[in-house]
């Protein structure tokens, strides 16, 4: 008796079960749902992030000749060398900025290399006081690439003034050693985060490959999470929302634009979207392996809404709205915001396109906290 | 008619052992323990009750405020001993009373930290509260030197009732063609866990997601009875065990299995109960066969029929409760009425993103506000997705704009929400202006349909 009961349940239990792949074979199928992340972490690491450092440091020791060049000899030649490298450099940062996670993390490269606006104020009163100490997270809007903007485009109105500034001025000796130790501060931090990553130095590389969960220490969750935030918060934000007002009960602030002195907000924003494209693609240069993209298209296959081709569409819409955006952006949102106001509302689509669909689809999670259970 | 009721009246008041129920607070009290170090571990007091400026409050209780850090630790170490107390059954009378009111209490102070389990532990908490559960293998009854050796049955079966509810709904709510036909969002879920060693390549498997599917809800529904059921008790408990352990491995759910494993033993005969009792006596080399001597009078109290009558009530009360979803138009997971307290657990995967949009009406300009200046990533995960929250945070806003200076605003959100993966759309109406709608039972009118995507 007991046995028979017993049987009929299991019975039922195991056919159910066992009926049920051949009832869904069909959209099994189209539903092949190979998920591999690994290939994406190792193609991210070895073709687009290590590279991307590795670039920047280049860029970085570049612009660290052409500031010791300015500063041994403050002519036209050279400060328009210094400035070349500049918005090299600056660039290059853009597609490495949103990384923030490993290394990166640890070593705050965001806020070393680009806190902005930068105090100009106490750049100025530093330089005359010849008393300045650029360590600690109370002077980061003193230092980084912002400062070094302001040093080599805002103090004055002419390029000649501005090469006095370096040459005949009281404070030129005190002006040329704030440079040079701007950029060594962002060359050794530079240096770091790209050792941190090298197999030969850190190797946080294999580390990132081995995180190759959804939780929240794994690298998927921290990539995620990092580029989520950042582009709410840095690029929406920083880079477009702050300006036009939109965190100031809608008083514009023109002067907070990033690269105010050199103008170079929209250019730089674009290198930014496309870095980030790039990163979401897997792609550097022609070398287009698997990214972000590439998983979507796997994990949705057959769920037919086209995620993977949605956020790429939403990149390239955003950088077509940054291209009837003219320069520079501090101007523009006085004069005329309207095509400022145009490129932050698709900014927007690619944060709720990133925060709802774009997280839920990979599962990754926010915090250790427990869940509903079952 | 009459017949049956006599019927039940008898089984309610029919004595056996206390050894059942002795074991269950036991256990409780052990769990509870354990939940608490664990959740202070975690520092878990730090980012849910102390850094958040702002807690979401449940309807009707807003006066439950955040007592602040000492007052939180405070109430954490009271949840901590008094859990102690119930399980060496210590004051176990006001170890009970102080447990409930302070594990309540703290979860009462923030919407966003609501889980399934949670409700459950409190409800159980208050069931304890009428219960003779210290009267045996107690610091109590040692103290007293009094011993009471049976019960009446209703005690235990109130605990095994609710059990059986929570089973029940829980597995009524996965009869959804979401969760039967199209296996979501276990098949958004199981794939994570594709890294795993062994089990990996299944996880991406469609066909998993369905038996997983499918089997827990034919679980939920299924083990109760099972579990009645004398035959069938022990491979129902296996069942038990096999389900809650493989979701503690795959999910995030924390302590839940565990109460879970614990909870049922209760559905064991008392006979089971008092055998393995005598056996762990023997492991411990105690000299008497067993702490529940059989000699003495059953448990009598003047208070029996009241006792029965509030178990009923609180039975009714919880069949009814989860039955309210149903009285709200429109679609459940979408519009999360009458959701909570309904033991809906893991049915859906829901990502929102609120953009508040403020108008100063004295000078006509515009700006916008994000809920993470104000709210840890938690709540506003939770915010982001739920209309109620939406609107209790742009209250919020509204008094901290009030406290700048900005006393007539409008406040209007525009929130899109993607259920199970699909398309992102919008949530509430983002013409509404919140600061002039009011939170209540009624049907909140200023929540859109839910448009099924492809």
């Amino acid at each position: 008796m007991r046995c028979k009961s017993l049987g009929i349940s299991l019975f039922m239990v195991t056919g159910l079960i066992g009926l049920l792949p051949s009832c869904v074979e069909d959209s099994a199928e189209e539903n092949q749902q190979e998920t591999s992340r690994i290939p994406v972490l190792e193609n991210l690491a070895s073709n687009i992030i290590v590279p991307g450092y590795e670039n920047l440091h280049t860029q970085i020791s570049l612009l660290d000749h052409s500031v010791k060049d300015f500063t041994t000899e403050p002519n036209q030649a050279n400060l328009t060398a210094l400035r070349t490298d500049f918005i090299s450099a600056y660039s290059q940062w853009q597609k490495v900025s949103f990384l923030e996670f490993g290394p990166a993390f640890s070593q705050t490269l965001r806020a070393e290399f680009n806190t902005f606006p930068t105090d100009n104020f106490s750049i100025d009163n530093a330089i005359e006081s010849g008393e300045f100490s650029l360590t600690g997270f109370s002077t980061q809007n003193r230092r980084g690439l912002p400062a070094m903007d302001y040093l080599i485009y805002g103090l004055a109105d002419t390029d000649e003034a501005i090469i006095e500034k370096y040459s005949t001025d009281d404070n030129a000796g005190n002006r040329k050693e704030y440079l040079l130790a701007l950029s060594q501060l962002i060359l050794s931090k530079s240096d770091l985060v790209y050792n941190q990553w090298l197999p030969s130095g850190g190797n946080y590389q294999e580390e990132f490959i081995q995180k190759d969960g959804t939780d929240v220490g794994s690298s998927f969750g921290e990539m995620v999470n990092a580029l989520s935030q950042y582009l709410e918060r840095f690029t929406r934000d920083a880079r477009m929302g702050i300006p036009l007002g939109k965190r100031s009960q809608g008083v514009i602030i023109p002067r907070n634009v990033e690269a105010y002195y050199s103008e170079q907000s929209v250019p730089l924003l674009k290198a930014h979207i496309s870095g980030m494209k790039d990163f979401y693609l897997g792609k550097q240069g022609d070398n287009d392996g698997k990214g972000f993209y590439e998983l979507l298209q796997e994990i949705r296959a057959g769920e037919d809404e086209g995620l993977a081709d949605r956020i790429l569409a939403q990149f390239d819409l955003i950088l077509s709205r940054l291209d009837q955006v003219p320069s520079p952006l501090s101007t523009i949102i006085q004069t005329n915001p309207a095509p400022a106001e145009a490129a932050h509302q698709e900014l927007q689509k690619q944060v709720i396109l990133i925060k709802t669909e774009f997280s839920s689809a990979l599962g990754v999670l926010i915090t250790y906290q427990d869940n509903d259970g079952d | 008619m009459k017949k049956v009721k006599t019927r039940i009246i008898n089984g309610i008041n029919k004595p056996i052992s206390i050894a059942p129920l002795v074991h269950f607070r036991v256990l409780f009290g052990l769990i509870m323990f354990i939940s608490v170090a664990r959740f202070v571990f975690y520092g878990w007091i730090a980012t849910q009750y102390i850094e958040p400026e702002f807690h979401f409050s449940y309807y009707g209780f807003s006066w439950v405020s955040n007592p602040g850090e000492t007052g939180i630790y405070l109430l954490f170490i009271t949840m901590a001993l008094s859990a102690l107390g119930i399980a060496m059954g210590y004051y176990y009378k006001v170890s009970a009373l102080l447990f409930f009111l302070s594990f309540t209490y703290v979860e009462l102070i923030d919407v966003t930290n609501y889980l399934n389990h949670y409700y459950f532990v409190s409800l159980v908490a208050f069931l304890m509260l009428w219960m003779p559960a210290h009267l045996a293998f107690s610091v109590d009854s040692k103290r007293k030197g009094f011993t009471i050796s049976r019960i009446p049955y209703g005690y235990v079966l109130a605990i095994q009732l609710l059990l059986s509810l929570v089973y029940f709904y829980a597995g009524l709510a996965k009869l959804n063609p979401a969760w039967m036909m199209e296996a979501l969002p276990l098949k958004i879920w199981l794939p994570m866990f594709s890294h795993l060693p062994l089990v990996g390549a299944w996880m991406s498997e469609l066909w998993v997601a369905y038996a997983f599917s499918w089997f827990g809800a034919i679980y939920d529904l299924s083990i109760p009875f099972f579990l009645f059921y004398s035959r069938t008790r022990p491979y129902a408990y296996m069942a038990v065990l096999i389900f809650h352990l493989s979701t503690w491995l795959l999910f995030p759910i924390g302590m839940f299995p565990f109460i879970m494993i614990l909870a049922t033993t209760i559905f064991f005969s008392p006979e089971s109960h008092l055998k393995v009792a005598s056996s762990l006596r023997n492991i411990f080399r105690k000299k008497s066969a067993t702490a529940y001597s059989s000699s003495n009078e059953p448990y009598k109290t003047p208070y029996q029929k009241l006792i029965w009558n509030l178990f009923a009530w609180f039975l009714v009360i919880q069949l009814l409760l989860p039955l309210r979803a149903y009285a709200y138009p429109g679609n459940l997971f979408w519009t999360e009425q009458g959701y909570r307290f309904s033991w809906r657990v893991m049915l859906m995967e829901k990502a929102g993103y609120a953009i508040f949009h403020i108008r100063d009406k004295v000078t006509g300009r515009e700006w916008e506000n994000y809920a993470s200046d104000y709210l840890s990533p938690m709540q506003e995960k939770q915010m982001a997705t739920q209309p109620d929250l939406i609107l209790q945070f742009a209250h919020f806003l509204q008094q901290k704009l009030a406290d700048e200076g900005f006393e007539e605003v409008e406040i209007r959100a525009e929130v899109y929400v993607s259920l199970n993966g699909g398309m992102n759309q919008l949530l509430i109406d983002s013409s509404a202006d919140l600061t002039q709608i009011e939170d209540g039972f009624a049907p909140k009118t200023w929540i859109l349909p839910y448009k099924k995507s492809l």
